[in-house]
This record gives C-alpha cells, sequence and structure tokens, in this order.
C-alpha cells in the first residue's frame, strides 16, 4: 500500500510539473502563435479533414494486435488504475484518470482527460472529442482527429473501410451522369393562362446513351383544365420528340423530329413565363396572345443545350386561332379576361434558322457576357380563313414571308459593385407579303416600356401596338399586336446595396438574403427604355415607312426610372418621357429586368 | 376648363407618388451599409485569401448551413450541396473582364442508419475527394469550412484584379422553385418525377418561394476580395 501511495504521490508531483511546464511552454507558443501564423497543428487540436493512412493504419492496426488491451464500449480509468500496455477503446467514451504505459488510442470514441492521467506513449483519439487535453500528462505524440474510422469487422478483426465515402460520392456523381433512364413525366406545357388554363403535359420519357451518343424518345399528351374539366378534343394535344444526338452536353451534333399539336405564346419575348402565369393565375391579366400549331418538323442542332448553339427546321404546320377561355383566377375582383386576338388560320410551312450565344458568367444575376438570341423564319402560308381581323389583304390564297428577330444582350462590370447592361431587341418583316397576325410585333408592356400601359396607346400614331382602328374596337378584340417592324433598347445602370433594419454591419461580402434577422443585400437599378414600332409600306403620317428606312429616334418613346432588385424579385417605378399620359408607373417583376 | 386642371392635377399626383416611391427608395438605400470594413463574427460567409508569392489563394466557407431548416433536412435525408465558383476579375480602363474561373461541389450527407455525417469534395473533373465521416453535426460543418485551393490560375504581373466567389447551398431533391418556374413557364424540365404530385409541387413551390426569400433551404453567399496587384512572379 505504502508503495502504491508513494508510486501515486510520484505521479501527481510529476503531473502538476509536467503541467506546470506545459503550460510554460503553452505560453511561448503562444506568443509565438501571436507573432506569427500558426504553422503546425497544436498538441491535441482537433483536426478536421479526412483521416490519414497513416493515422488510419495505426489504430486499426493497435486494435488487430493481440499484446494491446481492448476494450469496446464505455471504460473509466480511475487515478489508482494502471494499465501496462497499449490500451484501445471502440466507440468509448474513455474517461482516463490512470497511468498507461504504452499508447492509447481511442476509435470513435470521446475521451476526457483527467488531471491524474499519465500516458507514457502517445495519445490518439479518432471520431471523437478530447476534454481536458490541458490536464494531465501525454509523453508521446497527442493527436485528435474529428472524422470517424468507417470501419468493418472481419473474424473479429478491424478492416478499414474509408472508400465507403469515397464510394457513395462517386455514386451518386455517377448517378447524375446516368447513363440510360426513363421516367413518367408530370409538368405544365404552358404558362397559365386564359385560353387553356392549366395545360399539363404528361407521358413516358427515354433516353439511351451509348459512348457519346444519345436517342431521346418522348411522349407526352396534353391536357388543358380550360374553364372546365371535360375530355374533349379542344383539351388534348400532344408533343412527340425523337432526337439523336452525338457528343457532350456542351458539344454536339443532334438531329430529330417533332409533332406537335399546341398552344403556342405570340410576342414570348416580352415577359418571362413565370410572370405571364403568375399575373394571370392570381389577377386575371393575361399579357400575352395565343394561337394553336398543330403539325411536324425535322431538325438540325450544333452546339450545346445551354450556351451556344444553332437550330434549323423545317416543318409543316396548320394554325388556328384560340379563343379566350373563362379560366379560375384567384383575386379576380370582376375582371373578365381579355378577348384572344385572332390569329391567321391555314396551313404553314416554315423554315427557322434559330442561333444562341450565351457568354455570361452567371444565368441567374450574370455581370459580364453575351446573351444573344436570334432568329430567321421563312413561311408559305396557305390560307383558309382569315381571322386576321386588323390590316392584311387576304384575297390572296397564300402568303409568303421572311421575318427576323433577335434579342441582344450585354452584360458589362464597370467596378467591382457596379454595372451597366445592355439590350437591343429587333425585328419583323424582311421580305414577302406581310406578317400573319401570330408573327407581328410590339413595343407595349413592362418588359419593353414599363412607363406606358399594357398596349395602351402612346399617342397618334400609336408606335406602341400600331394598332390604327378606334379604341373600344381595339379592346373588343382583344387589343392585338399589329407592327411588322419594332426596334428597342434598354440600358441599365445597377449597384449593390445592403439593408439591415436591425443592426447596422459592416461587410464586405455579398449574401443575398440572409436568415436571422430581416437582412437583404440587392442592387439598385437605374433604366431607360426607349423603342417603337412601324409598319412597313407606303409613308403615312409617321406610322408605315417603306422597307429600307428605320424611323428616327425623336419619333420613340422613351421612359425612365430607378427600382430595387432584391433577386427573386425587384421593384420599381417608370416615368414616360413623352406620350399623352405621363403618369409614373409602378410595377414589379420577378428576376432580373434583363 | 376643367379638363386640364384635371389632368394637372393627376400629373402633380403622379408625381407625388413618383417622389414618395423615389423616397422610400432612398431611404432603403440609406439604410445601407456597404463600405468594406470588418467581417462579421457569425453567421455564414466565404473568405478569400489572396494570394502571396508563395501560396495559392484560397476560399474558406463558413457557417455554410447555420440557421434556416438546412440542418433539419439534412437528418430527414435531403443531401445538402454547396456549389462554388470562383472567377479572377481583371479592372480594365472601362470594364472589368472576367480571366478565368473554377467551380466545384461540397457535399455533405446523412448517413441515417450509422448516424454519421459524410463530407466530401467534388471538383469540376468529377473527381470525389473525401473530407471525412463526423458523429456530430458541427465537426461536419467545421470540415464543411476547410480552406480550398482551387486550381486556379495566377493573376498576371502588374495588372488590377480581384476575385469573386459565389456559394450556392441548397438541398439535394428539393428543388421545388425550379419546379414552379418550370410550371409556369411551360418547360419540359420534371416537375413531378414520379414520386411526387403535380399539385403537391405546386404547394410547396408557393411554400418554398416564401421560405427561400426568407433565407430557406437555397441560400447563394457572395464575396469579392479586395483589388490586388501581383507585383512578382512566385518563386
Amino acid at each position: 500500500m505504502r508503495t502504491a501511495s508513494r508510486t501515486t504521490l510520484r505521479t501527481m508531483l510529476c503531473s502538476a510539473l509536467a503541467a506546470a511546464a506545459r503550460v510554460a511552454v503553452a505560453a511561448h507558443v503562444a506568443a509565438l502563435c501571436l507573432a506569427a501564423p500558426l504553422a503546425a497543428q497544436e498538441r491535441g487540436e482537433p483536426r478536421y479533414g479526412r483521416l490519414s493512412p497513416e493515422v488510419t493504419t495505426r489504430v486499426v492496426t493497435a486494435w488487430n494486435d493481440s499484446t494491446a488491451r481492448t476494450v469496446r464500449g464505455r471504460l473509466e480509468l480511475g487515478p489508482s488504475d494502471t494499465v501496462p500496455r497499449t490500451l484501445v477503446v471502440l466507440d468509448g467514451p474513455l474517461v482516463l484518470g490512470g497511468v498507461v504505459r504504452g499508447d492509447v488510442i481511442a476509435i470513435n470514441a470521446d475521451v476526457r482527460i483527467d488531471s491524474t492521467a499519465w500516458v507514457h506513449g502517445s495519445l490518439i483519439v479518432v471520431g471523437g472529442v478530447a476534454s481536458g487535453r490541458t490536464r494531465g500528462r501525454v509523453d508521446g505524440e497527442f493527436e485528435v482527429w474529428r472524422s470517424a474510422l468507417s470501419y468493418r469487422e472481419e473474424d473479429g478483426r478491424l478492416v478499414a473501410d474509408e472508400a465507403r465515402l469515397g464510394t457513395r460520392f462517386t455514386r451518386w456523381r455517377d448517378e447524375r451522369r446516368a447513363a440510360d433512364w426513363s421516367d413518367v413525366l408530370v409538368a405544365s406545357a404552358n404558362a397559365y393562362n386564359r385560353v387553356e388554363g392549366l395545360s399539363i403535359l404528361g407521358g413516358p420519357r427515354l433516353r439511351l446513351n451509348r459512348g457519346t451518343s444519345r436517342i431521346t424518345l418522348e411522349a407526352l399528351g396534353i391536357f388543358r383544365t380550360g374553364d372546365r374539366i371535360a375530355w374533349e378534343r379542344e383539351n388534348l394535344g400532344h408533343r412527340l420528340l425523337i432526337e439523336a444526338r452525338r457528343g457532350s452536353d456542351e458539344r454536339h451534333v443532334a438531329v430529330g423530329a417533332r409533332h406537335i399539336d399546341e398552344v403556342d405564346a405570340v410576342e414570348r419575348w416580352a415577359l418571362t413565363d413565370a410572370e405571364s402565369g403568375l399575373t394571370s393565375l392570381l389577377f386575371a391579366r393575361d399579357y400575352r396572345d395565343y394561337f394553336n400549331r398543330f403539325g411536324g418538323h425535322g431538325f438540325v442542332r450544333v452546339g450545346s443545350e445551354r450556351a451556344n448553339a444553332l437550330t434549323l427546321s423545317v416543318g409543316r404546320e396548320r394554325w388556328e386561332s384560340r379563343a379566350a377561355q373563362n379560366p379560375y383566377a384567384m383575386f379576380r375582383e370582376g375582371r373578365d379576361w381579355r378577348a384572344n386576338p385572332g390569329a391567321l388560320e391555314g396551313t404553314a410551312r416554315l423554315v427557322r434558322l434559330t442561333a444562341r450565344v450565351d457568354t455570361r458568367n452567371d444565368p441567374d444575376r450574370p455581370l459580364d457576357g453575351w446573351l444573344v438570341h436570334a432568329e430567321y423564319e421563312h413561311g408559305r402560308v396557305d390560307v383558309t380563313r382569315a381571322a386576321d381581323t386588323t390590316r392584311l389583304d387576304l384575297s390572296a390564297p397564300s402568303l409568303d414571308y421572311g421575318r427576323v428577330f433577335m434579342d441582344v444582350r450585354r452584360f458589362n462590370r464597370v467596378a467591382p459593385n457596379t454595372s451597366v447592361n445592355l439590350r437591343l431587341v429587333a425585328g419583323g418583316l424582311l421580305h414577302g407579303d406581310g406578317l400573319p397576325a401570330q408573327r407581328r410585333l410590339s413595343v407595349s408592356g413592362v418588359d419593353a416600356l414599363p412607363g406606358y400601359g399594357f398596349r395602351a396607346p402612346l399617342g397618334a400614331p400609336d408606335v406602341g401596338t400600331c394598332n390604327t382602328t378606334p379604341q373600344s374596337e381595339y379592346a373588343t378584340l382583344g387589343r392585338p399586336v399589329a407592327c411588322d417592324r419594332i426596334l428597342l433598347l434598354q440600358a441599365e445602370w445597377a449597384g449593390d446595396f445592403r439593408i439591415a433594419l436591425f443592426g447596422r454591419e459592416q461587410r464586405t461580402d455579398d449574401r443575398r438574403w440572409y436568415a436571422d434577422g430581416l437582412r437583404a443585400d440587392g442592387r439598385w437599378v437605374v433604366f431607360v427604355n426607349s423603342g417603337r414600332g412601324w409598319r412597313v409600306g407606303e409613308r403615312d403620317g409617321g406610322l408605315t415607312y417603306p422597307r429600307g428606312v428605320v424611323p428616327l429616334f425623336r419619333d420613340f418613346r422613351s421612359d425612365v426610372g430607378v427600382g430595387l432588385d432584391f433577386g427573386y424579385f425587384g421593384v420599381y417605378v417608370a416615368q414616360p418621357l413623352n406620350g399623352p399620359a405621363r403618369v409614373p408607373h409602378t410595377f414589379m417583376r420577378l428576376g432580373r429586368r434583363f | 376648363m376643367r379638363a386640364p386642371d384635371l389632368s394637372r392635377r393627376r400629373a402633380l399626383r403622379g408625381i407625388g407618388r413618383a417622389l414618395l416611391h423615389g423616397s422610400i427608395a432612398l431611404w432603403l438605400a440609406g439604410a445601407v451599409a456597404s463600405p468594406a470594413g470588418a467581417q462579421p463574427a457569425a453567421g455564414p460567409r466565404v473568405e478569400i485569401a489572396l494570394p502571396s508569392a508563395t501560396s495559392s489563394m484560397t476560399v474558406r466557407l463558413r457557417n455554410a448551413i447555420d440557421g434556416g431548416r438546412f440542418e433539419e433536412l439534412l437528418r430527414n435525408g435531403f443531401d445538402v450541396r454547396v456549389h462554388l465558383q470562383v472567377e479572377l476579375w481583371k479592372i480594365g480602363r472601362i470594364f472589368n473582364d472576367v480571366v478565368t474561373r473554377e467551380e466545384w461541389d461540397l457535399l455533405v450527407h446523412f448517413d441515417q442508419f450509422d448516424q454519421v455525417f459524410d463530407v466530401a469534395r467534388l471538383d469540376a473533373q468529377g473527381n470525389v475527394t473525401p473530407l471525412g465521416t463526423y458523429r456530430r453535426l458541427i465537426d461536419a460543418k467545421a470540415a464543411l469550412a476547410l480552406p480550398y485551393a482551387p486550381p486556379i490560375a495566377r493573376p498576371r504581373t502588374g495588372q488590377r484584379h480581384y476575385y469573386s466567389v459565389r456559394a450556392d447551398i441548397e438541398t439535394l431533391d428539393l428543388k421545388d422553385l425550379d419546379e414552379l418556374t418550370r410550371w409556369l413557364r411551360g418547360e419540359l424540365a420534371p416537375a413531378v418525377q414520379g414520386r411526387k404530385s403535380p399539385g403537391t409541387a405546386l404547394t410547396r413551390g408557393v411554400r418554398t418561394l416564401v421560405s427561400r426569400v426568407m433565407g430557406g433551404e437555397v441560400r447563394r453567399l457572395e464575396a469579392r476580395s479586395p483589388r490586388f496587384v501581383v507585383s512578382d512572379e512566385p518563386r
């Protein structure tokens, strides 16, 4: 007993001296650390990241070593306890208060070190926390790895299974690049609108990959809810696709064919689908017009899925008008849906060349790069019915036209927190007899000239929609667009701002939305828009110009405005600079203006 | 005689309204503090360490999944993915241009069976680097915050540059807003793939829209470094 107590006393004395020495050394080290960045890991400091192969081997070997004392589960080593060899604890915890004359290895276990602890060898903690690391005494290395050991047991021996972690994520990655897949798709075929209501698209899709080649098959049916759910011809449609592709997503050549029976929007460029769908669903305000397309076309595409691509398609379609239904809207307040303007009806043979260039650094919030969408369409329409209520002379049985359209956007960062962005939208009749109603254009609405009302007259002549009929009749027709050509220029100057309603905080980072408290980062925007549409023909009082003439800038309608863009939505005020009613308009956009 | 008065009054009212709106905007802008200053002590953020003569630039993501519903969703089996993109910008006479960029992903997965959190990094080439398996979420978060030196080209000597880093943090398999957006714009991308109904996709979409606006399951962090000039080639 006396020997034991003497030993304990000596142990305690040594521990105290060692602790004092450690404190002195720690203070010295701390002073050095203050003077220079910490270069090496401190003793017992937790380490993050994958376990090093050496540590993995060491702890596994220690457990499998028959000379070591191995304990599974909780172990408490009191001040009077002594372990004469290496101690390995699996799944702990371990309370270390006694003496270990070898190494102490804790696998996936927390370790509490008491002041009476003395480890003659090294202390390695894997997948656990070591508390009291300034107490006790460790003569050898002292390492704490927070990452746990992945293992399995074979015949009572421990085998490291570190590959499991890599395999899991490799599998996840490979699933994303899945070779073949098929699914049943249910989606909306179109933005919610007044001629279809909710159009539901459903059916099987199949994708087969063989090396760099891919075949895609889709057979999707469309059901439209309209203003009443009924299984009838008018409410049904389809999209069929077969496409063969060679190359990667980024660079490929694709050949395919589509057959469609669907409703398409006139002037899809002027507002995003999400905005059009939401305003329809919420307020019964549908800012688009629609017509029906039935037919097929073949296509060849060169380029990538999302960035740069050139597509040539040749097809034959039957065009029909669609009447507005009376679908549900959440906050209707007695408002009637706008009539859907009539379309030119007939069979059209179409050749279309579409180019897309996208060099933006970020598709959601671009700060640099180009986004160009350009399209040329040549059509020959065998007219069956002139539901076209505007102005085209349809005494001829067919209509031949060439139409070009381009939307060019340039994003420039002029300083780290400021950008100047430009947009040009131009298009219209290039050659031929005239444009079908569904191919005409306008410069109107919050996307083009937000300072002016949607298809409201922009003075006489009306250079926004090119309408010449009296307003009451025009409203009855559903306010159809009637311009042969348009030109729209938009510029915006934007910079970052920060709001901290609850406490001011100085930061250099840029967080768009932040959860704790009400803080929002966004952009302030100052913008100017200018544009007009015109008809092609013999020059008249300012609405019609010959083919080779572009109207003077002084005849353009312009507005200026300011706004705050919060990322997912933006609030703006626009002031018209000319025209009959110079009243500022407040409007909201989902996402950026362009 | 009355018509001009009316229109004038209407115009004045309009200008008044515009002034009111402008004042609100200015007040909001006035509440803004944007000078470069010290980093906050806590909260999700991206930190950029500039390159030196001997070291590369590093990116560090602090407290990326703190707050919001990330932890709850993670424990319920939804992996968290952080997509990071670093861009090196050159300051020109008029415009700033992107010189080069690099992308990578960080992933956190909760293993329900073993009750551990797995963390890994995926680079643009698809190489997987495991960052450890952790029994505590706090440790998994620390692993997520390990500094990383992306293999981005060094800036050229003598020109003014800065780095811009973007981190999109999202819960995998819960892209409700995307679903809603696709529904509304009528894209062919799957709103529902087999197991979800269109109605719930729409409902969840609206919920998630609100949730995201309040900083829910998707978070974007951005950071810019100070402008710097590399004066010497690395030794």
